[in-house]
C-alpha cells in the first residue's frame, strides 16, 4: 500500500531525523533507507529529502560535511547533532501521542476497531 | 512538472544530467549565496550519479538509467521552490515594521512639540525649543520599533530594568543637585529619558535575542564568537 504526498506532508523531516539516528548518511542513502524501512510504501520523490535536509541543517539539528572517498564521487554526509537527537526523540513522542489520539477518535485500540468482532 | 527539455530529446546521460542541474541552479533563489547554490547542485549531481548507477545495475542502459533517476528525483519545480523559500527574506515583515517606525516618528514628533509648547506656555522656559519635533520623532520611532518587535522574554525585562533604573536615579540625583531647574522640567526630562531607555532596552534585548537564539537550539556559541 502506498500513501499519498498529503499524508507525508510535514513528516519528511521527522523521517529524516529518524533515519539519521542510526548513523551518518547522504541524501540518496536517506531516501533509499526511508523506502527500505517502509517496504516501499512511502512513495515520494527522492529530491523531497533535500529541502528537508536544508531546513534541518539551518535549524542546527543536523550537520552536513563533504566526504571524499578514495573511490567514487564526493558525497555530503549528514550527521545528527545532540540537539537533533533530542529533536528526533521529541518528534517521535509527539507522533506517538498524535496517532494514539487519532486511534481514539477512530474508535481503535491495539489496531482493532472497538466494538467489532 | 519537470524542468529542462523533454527527457526523450537526450541521448547522452551526462548532457541530460547537466541540463537538469543547470536549470535547477537557475531556478534557485538569488538570495542563496553562490556557495549554497553550488553545494546543492553538487549534492543533487551526486544523488543522480548514485541513483542512475543503481538503475544500471538493474539492467537499464546509461541514458535510460539517468532518465529514470531524474524521474525518481521528483517534481524539481516544487523542490527548488521549497529550497528557495527557506532563504527568502522576511519581506512581509518589512512593510509593517517600516510603517510602525514612520507612524511613531510622526506621533512622537507631534507629541514632543506639543509638550514643548505647553511648557513654553507655562512660562518655565522663555521660548519653545528648536528641533523638539526631531527629538520626539527619533524617540517615537524607537518606541515604534520596540512595540513592533514585542519580545516577550525575561531577558527583556531584565535589560529594561537595568537601563531604566540607573537613568531614573541619575535624573533624581541631578534634580537634587540643582542641575535641573524644577520638578516640572525634571518630570518631562524623566518621562522622555524613560521612553528612550525603554526603547533602547527593547532594542538591546532584541539584539541579544537575535545573537543567541540559535545557541539555545544548537548548544553552540554564537556564530560571531566561533
Amino acid at each position: 500500500m502506498e500513501y499519498g504526498p498529503e499524508l507525508l506532508k510535514g513528516n519528511i523531516q521527522t523521517l529524516v531525523l529518524a533515519v539519521l539516528e542510526a548513523g551518518a548518511l547522504h541524501g540518496y542513502g536517506i531516501s533509499k533507507e526511508i523506502e527500505r524501512r517502509s517496504d516501499d510504501a512511502l512513495s515520494f520523490g527522492e529530491g523531497t529529502v533535500y529541502p528537508a535536509l536544508k531546513a534541518l541543517e539551518r535549524e542546527g539539528f543536523i550537520v552536513g560535511t563533504w566526504d571524499n572517498p578514495p573511490a567514487g564521487p564526493a558525497r555530503k554526509m549528514y550527521t545528527l547533532t545532540e540537539t537533533g537527537r533530542r529533536e528526533a526523540a521529541r518528534r517521535r513522542d509527539v507522533w506517538e501521542r498524535f496517532t494514539q489520539t487519532i486511534d481514539r477518535v477512530l474508535g481503535r485500540r491495539d489496531g482493532k476497531v472497538m466494538g467489532c468482532a | 512538472m519537470r524542468i529542462g527539455r523533454n527527457l526523450e530529446e537526450f541521448d547522452d546521460p551526462i548532457e541530460l544530467r547537466e541540463d537538469f542541474l543547470r536549470r535547477l541552479a537557475q531556478g534557485l533563489s538569488r538570495n542563496m549565496s553562490p556557495f549554497e547554490r553550488d553545494d546543492i547542485v553538487k549534492e543533487v549531481r551526486t544523488h543522480l550519479v548514485a541513483s542512475s548507477a543503481a538503475f544500471e545495475e538493474l539492467g537499464l542502459n546509461s541514458i535510460d538509467a539517468m532518465k529514470e533517476a531524474i524521474e525518481r528525483f521528483g517534481d524539481a519545480e516544487r523542490i527548488k521552490r521549497q529550497l528557495s523559500e527557506q532563504v527568502r527574506p522576511p519581506r512581509p515583515e518589512f512593510l509593517p515594521a517600516s510603517l510602525s517606525i514612520v507612524v511613531s516618528f510622526v506621533i512622537g514628533g507631534v507629541l514632543l512639540t506639543l509638550a514643548d509648547f505647553a511648557i513654553y506656555l507655562t512660562g518655565v522656559v522663555s521660548h519653545p525649543s528648536e528641533g523638539s519635533w526631531m527629538i520626539g520623532g527619533v524617540i517615537g520611532s524607537m518606541v515604534g520599533w520596540a512595540i513592533y518587535r514585542r519580545p516577550r522574554r525575561p531577558l527583556v525585562s531584565a535589560v529594561r530594568a537595568g537601563l531604566i533604573v540607573p537613568s531614573t536615579l541619575l535624573v533624581a540625583v541631578s534634580l537634587l543637585n540643582g542641575r535641573l531647574p524644577d520638578a516640572t522640567f525634571a518630570t518631562v526630562f524623566l518621562v522622555g529619558i524613560g521612553i528612550c531607555e525603554f526603547a533602547v532596552g527593547f532594542l538591546a534585548a532584541h539584539a541579544i535575542h537575535v545573537v543567541t537564539r540559535d545557541c539555545h537550539r544548537t548548544g553552540r556559541p554564537p556564530a560571531a564568537l566561533e
